[in-house]
């Protein structure tokens, strides 16, 4: 009887068909050193970035001065003194500001990478200080009240339209404050319109600072945030505080 | 349009007529369009700032240099895993960076509950976090200034100080111990005994000491709340300072700006 043929036994490969499997079973790994030895700088950068930010910050964090933190990513605004966050300012648009001289570009501002200091407002917010010398003082009505009741803040430093920020070096903030905030809702008083002469001024100041010899280095950044925060900024903001940026 | 037209006109008549002087009047024409349309800053949202990242400020060293070695034979792919390597080295070193950072960061951050005092809003906010328990409408220094006219000629600024504080004692029905320049701003002379200078409920239910006199409490005028009227304490409404008293303890921070 003739011996059954076993259909499902494999057949044997000769030596030259055995040789083409080392090659086959190396191409893969070949493949994934190739993919090692891409150039592994860029995969760098990121991180680089992150720990070169959050060394600026832990310098903040250890001083004594209070400072901004804009975050271009989210964005967001964040008052913070020794690491501690105070007040977070709701910020509804960023737009960073292209340098150009003649239609060409001039040289830009590196907005990251360091702390800005010296924070400046303008307009400056008004005060009101009374002065008093004990011998032309009065004693106080006995009944409690009061013959000058002192402006609430929002009535003594109404809230621009459009205000600046400006730092030492070169970098300037605008802060246009929008009518409604991001929920809809009417954002407390109508900003005070800008005067049309210090809008005027900051134009011409824009372009002469440009056209100097030498000039560019020069930021600019626009925030758009809806009127009661861009109120509560513009009378809160401590003189002198400093500013770190994140990058996106 | 005719006043318009009566101004070009004129103008017109006025353009210098030599070649030489049209050709400066074009130079200055185009200056001032170059100046005023092309010289500026343009804005998009896109953002064209470059946000370079600096050198660490840590005084660790910069960023690793890839390492360019080569095999005796000068096989390339020797060098690439070289640089993989210390690519892997320098990622490590960064990451470990990172996390030291972000502890030395975390590090100053309240655990607990915290107060904020916004003098340019009168407001006082409890925090835990980024959470805020409480917003209360508050009174701040006035900022007013007290000039002793004879005897010591002191000069007193009542202002509420920024910085951070922490709370150093917390009282309950606290009694004033009325400084001299309370007795000074009405006219009167400080009194030699003490006992002359308590008063009782002027500071409401409780009071939080921050040092240096200056405390947080109640008030018995609510109705200026929001207005800076004070000689520098934080008074607060009675609900609110409610809510602050059985928050805060001895330790809690206070932060004011």
């Amino acid at each position: 009887m003739r011996r059954p043929r076993r259909l499902l036994r494999p057949r044997r490969h000769s030596p030259c068909a055995r040789l083409l499997w080392i090659p086959g079973a190396a191409i893969p790994g070949l493949g994934l050193g190739l993919a090692a030895q891409a150039d592994p700088a860029p995969a760098l950068e990121p991180l680089r970035a992150e720990v070169a930010s959050l060394a600026l910050e832990a310098e903040l964090a250890a001083g004594s001065d209070f400072y901004l933190v804009l975050d271009r990513g989210t964005p967001s605004l964040t008052l913070y003194h020794q690491g501690t966050a105070l007040r977070r300012y709701e910020v509804s648009g960023l737009a960073v500001g292209r340098a150009r001289r003649f239609f060409a570009p001039a040289r830009p501002l590196d907005l990251g990478g360091r702390i800005w200091s010296g924070a400046r407002l303008a307009p400056e917010r008004r005060v009101e200080r009374v002065e008093m010398v004990s011998d032309e003082a009065t004693p106080p009505d006995p009944t409690g009240a009061v013959s000058w009741v002192p402006p609430a803040p929002h009535e003594l430093n109404p809230t621009p339209a459009v205000f600046r920020v400006r730092y030492a070096d070169g970098l300037s903030i605008e802060i246009r404050a929008e009518r409604a905030s991001a929920s809809g809702e009417a954002a407390g008083p109508a900003p005070r319109r800008a005067g049309i002469a210090r809008r005027l001024a900051w134009w011409l100041a824009d372009r002469a600072v440009l056209l100097v010899p030498g000039g560019g280095g020069q930021g600019r950044l626009r925030i758009a945030m809806p009127a009661d925060e861009a109120g509560a900024l513009y009378r809160s903001l401590p003189a002198g505080s400093r500013l770190l940026i994140r990058g996106a | 349009m005719r006043p318009l037209a009566r101004l070009f006109r004129r103008a017109a008549g006025r353009a210098p007529r030599s070649p030489r002087g049209r050709a400066a009047l074009a130079v200055a024409a185009a200056g001032l369009v170059g100046i005023a349309g092309g010289t500026g800053f343009r804005f998009d949202a896109a953002g064209a700032g470059r946000v370079a990242p600096g050198p660490p400020g840590d005084g660790s060293a910069g960023p690793a240099r890839a390492a360019t070695a080569l095999t005796m034979t000068g096989e390339p792919r020797a060098a690439a895993s070289v640089d993989a390597k210390s690519a892997r080295a320098e990622a490590g070193r960064l990451r470990a960076e990172r996390n030291r950072l972000q502890a030395r960061i975390g590090g100053r951050v309240p655990r607990g509950p915290y107060i904020v005092v916004d003098r340019g809003e009168n407001r006082l906010y409890l925090r835990r976090g980024d959470d805020i328990r409480l917003t209360a409408v508050v009174s701040t220094g006035s900022g007013a200034v007290l000039r002793e006219a004879a005897g010591q000629r002191r000069t007193w600024v009542f202002e509420t100080p920024t910085g951070r504080f922490s709370v150093l004692g917390k009282r309950t029905n606290p009694v004033w111990v009325r400084p001299d320049w309370a007795f000074l701003e009405e006219g009167k002379a400080p009194p030699a005994s003490t006992r002359e200078r308590y008063e009782y409920g002027a500071l409401g239910e409780y009071a939080l000491e921050l040092g240096d006199g200056y405390l947080i409490h109640g008030t018995l005028y609510e109705r200026l709340l929001g207005r800076s009227v004070t000689h520098g304490c934080v008074r607060v409404g009675r609900d609110d300072l409610r809510v602050l008293a059985r928050a805060a303890g001895t330790g809690t921070p206070v932060f004011i700006f």
